[in-house]
């Protein structure tokens, strides 16, 4: 890893004698200042690990610790220490109080309009009362009701989220670790919070590091640092020093990383939130997130309701003014029109469409943390993604044999079927013969039904799997092992670097045969002769060229690559012969090469598919890893995000056979940064790889680059998606837009810091992912337009009531009917509408421009459909009173004898007189009616909104939910006209059939002119209609 | 919504145009007397700049106006062409529906007649004239206006005029009187003219404004008489129609349908 090459040698700690940085104690004793203090800390943390325990003797270790490295602290002074330091426990990040969150559901952004049209309402209400004797409770009940539906949605949506941690509690391992410490001299148990700076503890295979420590013995010991690192790959540790970089070193062991074989004992150096996991955890929880794309839509949104609300409220209230109404009633009508505005059925839509999408994505193996989360996988534009695990499988795996002079493909899909190659060579014989026998792998027991590659195994990452290899195709490598029993080895060391196995001869001959496998340049040291198809050959220089070439093709590939050979050793060792491996006594050169195999972490299948879908889609994958460039490299070209045909700097140098600074950069678009060269890069020179550049791997990058990698894309305007399992990844995870965890091989904090855990630690699953969220997207535009419309229809009632003084059109009950009743199913419905083109062939949405609801929506929904409803609603208005006899010219000015409740003779066109309660049962069946055109006229809006571009023929009809929705808004229509008891309950009566088709013409009007419209925008596209009204 | 582009674009045209020195724009050396002439001369450039904008912005503006226009005029005419449509199916003299009104309320009011009629029976006319019946202001006895200007509110024995609501084709069964009750028969009695607060069937039906030239309603007065010795002077008097079983009296929540209450105050 890149940690820190440049020395600052151990600048926070020299300061302090204590290891332990005072910060604990500041924290308790200067509240006040804390704040400060947190933003610096972060900066803090976001530079790379500075430590120098590594380096020191043992004697300086024991003297900075001052503790004895035999007998430890004594039990008095680790209590001491215990209680300066605190517990050896990470400070898990301060969750936000549940009161906090459930705050957050009822009075964020969307909610906070809506509160304001409950508080006008109440205002309203109160004037009302104040200025009239008998105020109508109108606004009193649509008060009651925007509160009634902000708590319920709101409870709703906390109740969601809160479910989607319960299921996050799940993850957490409850399970309190336990520490072995020598203190006084006497080992014992402690838990592992106990664990303090000093204490002399130790580990073994199976355990899970306490603390940071130095080691000062070990026996084999061997660490899996993947939860820091996300490499699975076993480390090896001893106490000698042998890096520079505290992450590199040998003798040094992190907290909550796991041993995984051997023993080591070591000083704990640091513990808790000092420890290096401590640090990543800190800076993690210390990162301020932004909001949301769709939380940032919803207010752009917001904002364009308020500026017509109020447009609209200010209007009136100068018309009302002007038309002589006194001012207290014109600021009720003011009220009045602003709260009309508000769209109260919206937000229990939006959070509806949202958890749905959010269940759907959940059964593909996408759980969404938070719902607003849904949507930003669909908006992303820059995927980081971590390499192992994510894009690999994690698990080391054959990939390619040299023998015979040939390159053999192995089969590396998940599913390994085997017979790929010929097998049919001695050679492979020899070579299956020499990978299984010499071999310290072996298969846990009890899994035998199980198929290979997914049977777990004792032994390193590279053993295992030739050992699965060889059992998948060639034979059981339990009998073979049987046939040829082990009589000595060696096993495999750093400066050997070969491994070494002599077994008694399967035949009756009762020789022994030497096998050998190791680095390949080592193996090729020790033999003389090569093996070509069943003969042995002197070694020659040819040989050695083709090997060369094969080791270099094979490395290329970033693969990790083992020489075979082996020796039939002569009659002189046969049975009996007693082999000593420490002081040798049996010939080890002139050995028989047999080939090559090499074996990588092999990308998932479904990958590379994933990451073509993600480029067609606009998606950039960037790489971000922490391994080597090469394997980085080999991987990014073998699922896609290095293109076949493109060329790196460093390609296109080899290529060419020229120095890389010649190159001409301009047409490079694929590079691989090393860890090491970002971190001398300036913010501007990272934009400008980030910019230049389509394909790009991150090697050998710590957590803190991650990090600022993401800042990165983020500054440049991308929305980014961070996929990574490790607590290495935590910080990206958490400053990305949304992060992605590993459900299955994800550490904790990650998954704490993701937006969205992919249960199936499959990449692909990311693309469903954005598939839904562009989909939903693109839903809720309709579910917003087709929701927005019936706002006209809604509000052009009480204007015209204001202004022409004819009896009200549409009540307060009937509105509250249509948005919370009638129009709630079909917006949900659309929800479940399929895609009108394939969403992944477009790019990703940009964030500025492409709003979810802009003018467009606005003008459609309200200057064009919204009209052609107003006029179907005030046309049935006016055939209902003409019918009875009041004909449309009668009624302009009528409104205040017709409210005048003490006026029982009023008298209509045709000479007959009305009392108050008669006019008033025509008044309210008017607004039943009205309020069933604007259900008949919702309907051509509803199919309408299918789709935005496409003619409704070419979309068919195929969504279920929305008929079942246009069923369900006429049925309730229906029910709330013709129930008896109705018209006491909520005053609405029963309508005259023939009332129920005077909006019809207008529904069709509505249809055929979107049909029409829609048609043109296919027709010209870009064009004029197109620039005006696709929204 | 949308910025006007000639409020954007004018002002910074123009501004440019002053503060820049004339001379400087056109490289030329400064001579006495050019001021107003160069100045002239940035006049059309500038000009020039806005029009790009203008043609740039107000042409889509000024197309969504016209189309919103043409929409518009559009929905405006077929509105009206419905509404004409639905206005020709209305019959001109009779109302569509009635069943909003199946029974008249009452009320209080004054009145003026036309023509005799016989008695008793329902005046059922077809046309093509319809003649309104005469009520002769005699029935209406003390509380007629011509004995008394006053209707007796200077005697302290008020008339107060009932009638029903006009309602077209309306024939009342049985025999409809309008029977007046006091709360409180102490304090005063009540007095219905003509007799009984007979309705007489003669009257009914109505035909409607347009063919029933002239028509009024029946009338049924009621004279409050209060008690001489009392002390208080306040009464409300209940009255409703009775004797007709198709003409309703009851409904919770129309007060004034079939009946009709009504409170007296008299001050000495």
């Amino acid at each position: 890893m890149g940690f820190g090459g440049k020395k600052r040698i151990g600048r926070p700690r020299e300061r302090t004698p204590s290891p332990r940085p005072r910060r604990r104690f500041k924290a308790k004793s200067q509240q006040k200042v804390k704040r400060k203090k947190k933003t610096r800390d972060l900066e803090e943390l976001k530079k790379e690990v500075v430590m120098d325990d590594h380096k020191l003797s043992l004697e300086e270790l024991s003297a900075k610790y001052s503790v004895d490295l035999k007998t430890g602290h004594s039990p008095e002074k680790a209590k001491e220490i215990l209680l300066r330091d605190g517990p050896n426990t990470l400070t898990p990040p301060a969750t936000t109080p549940e009161w906090v969150k459930f705050c957050k559901q009822m009075f964020g952004g969307f909610s906070l309009l809506l509160w304001t049209g409950a508080i006008l309402c109440f205002l309203a209400y109160g004037i009302q009362l104040y200025s009239k004797q008998e105020p109508p409770k109108d606004n009193l009940y649509l008060g009651i009701v925007l509160s009634i539906v902000v708590i319920i949605t709101g409870c709703f949506s906390y109740y969601q989220e809160a479910k989607s941690s319960k299921i996050m509690e799940s993850f957490k391992n409850m399970v309190p670790q336990q520490a072995l410490v020598i203190r006084g001299g006497e080992k014992m148990q402690i838990n592992v919070q106990d664990v303090v700076v000093g204490d002399l503890v130790e580990v073994k295979g199976g355990d899970r590091i306490p603390a940071d420590l130095r080691l000062i013995s070990s026996q084999g010991c061997k660490v899996d640092n993947s939860s820091l690192t996300g490499e699975s790959e076993p480390q090896s540790r001893s106490p000698e020093f042998t890096h520079e970089n505290p992450l590199e070193t040998r003798n040094i062991c992190f907290f909550s990383t796991n041993c995984v074989e051997g023993t080591a004992l070591g000083v704990a150096i640091a513990t808790g939130d000092a420890t290096v996991m401590g640090r990543i955890a800190s800076l993690t929880s210390g990162l301020v997130v932004g909001k949301t794309p769709i939380a940032t839509e919803i207010e752009h949104f917001i904002h364009l309701i308020t500026m017509v609300a109020v447009f609209l409220g200010v209007t009136f209230f100068g018309l009302s003014l002007l038309l002589g109404y006194d001012w207290l009633e014109a600021v009720i009508f003011l009220i009045g029109i602003i709260v009309a505005n508000v769209p109260e059925g919206l937000l229990a839509t939006v959070t509806v469409c949202l958890t749905l999408t959010a269940k759907r994505m959940a059964r593909k193996n996408c759980l969404v943390k938070n719902l607003e989360a849904v949507e930003t996988l669909g908006s992303t534009s820059t995927i980081c993604s971590d390499k192992t695990g994510t894009l690999t499988q994690n698990r080391m795996t054959v990939a390619h044999l040299w023998f015979d002079k040939n390159v053999h493909e192995a089969d590396t899909s998940e599913r390994q079927s085997g017979d790929t190659f010929a097998k049919d060579s001695d050679t492979w014989f020899i070579l299956a013969q020499i990978a299984g026998l010499c071999n310290r792998a072996d298969f846990k027991a009890h899994q035998e039904t199980l198929p290979i590659a997914q049977r777990e195994t004792t032994g390193d990452a590279s053993e295992s799997a030739l050992l699965k290899f060889i059992e998948q195709s060639y034979s059981s490598v339990k009998e073979m092992r049987e046939k040829n029993p082990k009589v000595a080895e060696i096993p495999f060391n750093s400066t050997n670097k070969y491994q070494l196995s002599i077994h008694l001869r399967e035949d009756s001959s009762q020789g022994h045969v030497l096998l050998m496998k190791g680095a390949p340049e080592r193996i090729l040291e020790l033999c003389s002769t090569f093996f070509l198809n069943g003969q042995e050959y002197p070694m020659d220089d040819e040989m050695k060229t083709s090997f060369q070439k094969a080791y270099l093709e094979l490395g290329g590939m970033g693969e990790r690559v083992l020489g075979f050979c082996f020796c039939n050793l002569p009659s002189s060792f046969s049975k009996g012969y007693q082999f000593n491996t420490d002081e040798i006594n049996f010939p080890m050169d002139n050995l028989c090469f047999v080939g090559l195999i090499s074996m990588i972490d092999p990308p998932r299948a479904a990958v590379p598919h994933a990451v073509s879908k993600c480029r067609s889609a606009g998606i950039k994958v960037i790489m971000v890893t922490g391994d080597h460039p090469i394997t980085a490299k080999a991987i990014a070209k073998g699922v896609g995000i290095i293109s076949e045909g493109s060329e790196t700097v460093e390609d296109i140098a080899a290529r060419l056979n020229i120095p890389a600074s010649q190159v001409d950069i301009r047409n490079v678009t694929a590079i691989v940064v090393h860890g090491s060269e970002l971190k001398n890069l300036n913010s501007e020179q990272l934009d400008e790889i980030l910019r230049k550049h389509t394909e790009i791997v991150f090697a050998r990058t710590s957590p803190q680059q991650k990090l600022i990698i993401v800042e990165g894309c983020q500054r440049l305007g991308a929305i980014v998606a961070v996929t990574g399992d490790g607590v290495n990844d935590s910080p990206a995870l958490k400053k990305a837009d949304i992060g992605i965890a590993m459900g299955i091989t994800g550490s904790d904090v990650s998954k704490q810091a993701a937006d969205m855990i992919l249960l199936d630690d499959n990449f692909a699953s990311i693309v469903t992912g954005v598939e839904e969220g562009r989909l939903i997207f693109d839903n809720l535009k309709k579910s917003i337009a087709y929701t927005l419309t019936s706002n006209i229809p809604e509000i052009t009632p009480f204007l015209l009531f204001i202004i022409l003084s004819i009896p009200l059109p549409l009540g307060t009950i009937t509105i509250l009917c249509i948005d919370l009743g009638t129009d709630m199913v079909p917006a949900i419905s659309l929800a479940y509408e399929a895609a009108e083109s394939d969403i992944m062939k477009r790019h990703p949405r940009d964030p500025k421009t492409d709003n979810l609801v802009n003018h467009r929506l606005i003008g459609m929904a309200y200057g064009q459909i919204g009209m052609i409803q107003a006029l179907a609603g005030f046309f049935t208005y006016f055939v209902i009173l003409a019918e009875n006899g009041f004909k449309p010219f009668d009624l302009l000015g009528i409104r205040l004898n017709w409210d005048n409740r003490f006026l029982n003779d009023l008298e209509d066109s045709y000479g007959q007189q009305w009392t108050f309660e008669q006019r008033k049962v025509v008044e309210f069946t008017c607004q039943t009616a009205f309020f069933v055109s604007i259900v008949i006229v919702q309907w051509a809006d509803l199919i309408i909104c299918k789709t935005r571009r496409n003619s409704v023929f070419q979309q068919g009809m195929k969504n279920k939910v929305l008929i079942f929705g246009i069923l369900e808004e006429t049925l309730l229509a229906a029910f709330l006209s013709y129930t008896p008891g109705m018209d006491l309950a909520l005053r609405m009566y029963p309508l005259k059939l023939a009332w129920w088709f005077c909006a019809l013409p207008y529904s069709i009007l509505i249809f055929a002119y979107d049909e029409i419209r829609k048609f043109i925008i296919r027709k010209h596209p870009g064009g004029w209609l197109e620039k005006e009204t696709y929204y | 919504m949308r910025r006007s582009p000639s409020t954007r674009a004018w002002p910074s045209g123009s501004s440019s145009s002053t503060t820049r020195p004339p001379e400087s724009s056109w490289g030329a050396p400064p001579r006495a007397g050019q001021m107003d002439h160069s100045f002239e001369m940035g006049l059309p450039l500038i000009l020039q700049q806005d029009r790009s904008v203008w043609w740039g912005v107000m042409l889509p503006e000024g197309l969504i106006l016209l189309f919103y226009l043409v929409f518009y005029g559009f929905l405006a005419a077929l509105f009206t062409f419905t509404m004409w449509v639905m206005l020709q199916t209305l019959n001109d003299e009779v109302p569509k529906y009635r069943d909003q009104i199946p029974s008249p309320a009452y009320s209080v009011e004054e009145q003026n007649n036309l023509r005799a009629c016989p008695d008793g029976v329902l005046f059922e006319q077809k046309g093509p004239v319809y003649a309104a019946c005469q009520f002769p202001l005699a029935l209406l006895q003390e509380c007629n206006g011509i004995d008394d200007p006053d209707f007796g509110y200077s005697k302290g024995k008020p008339c107060i005029l009932v009638k029903m609501n006009r309602i077209i084709g309306l024939k009342p069964e049985g025999d409809p009187r309008i029977e007046c009750v006091p709360k409180d028969k102490n304090i005063a009695t009540v007095e219905t003219y003509p007799n009984l607060g007979v309705i007489d069937l003669k009257y009914f039906p109505y035909y409607g404004k347009k063919l029933h030239v002239g028509y009024l309603q029946p009338l049924v007065a009621v004279q409050v008489v209060f008690g001489s010795n009392n002390t208080r002077n306040e009464v409300t008097v209940e009255c409703k129609i009775d004797g007709s079983p198709n003409l309703k009296n009851e409904n919770d929540r129309d007060k004034f349908l079939g009946r009709v209450v009504f409170k007296i105050t008299a001050r000495a």
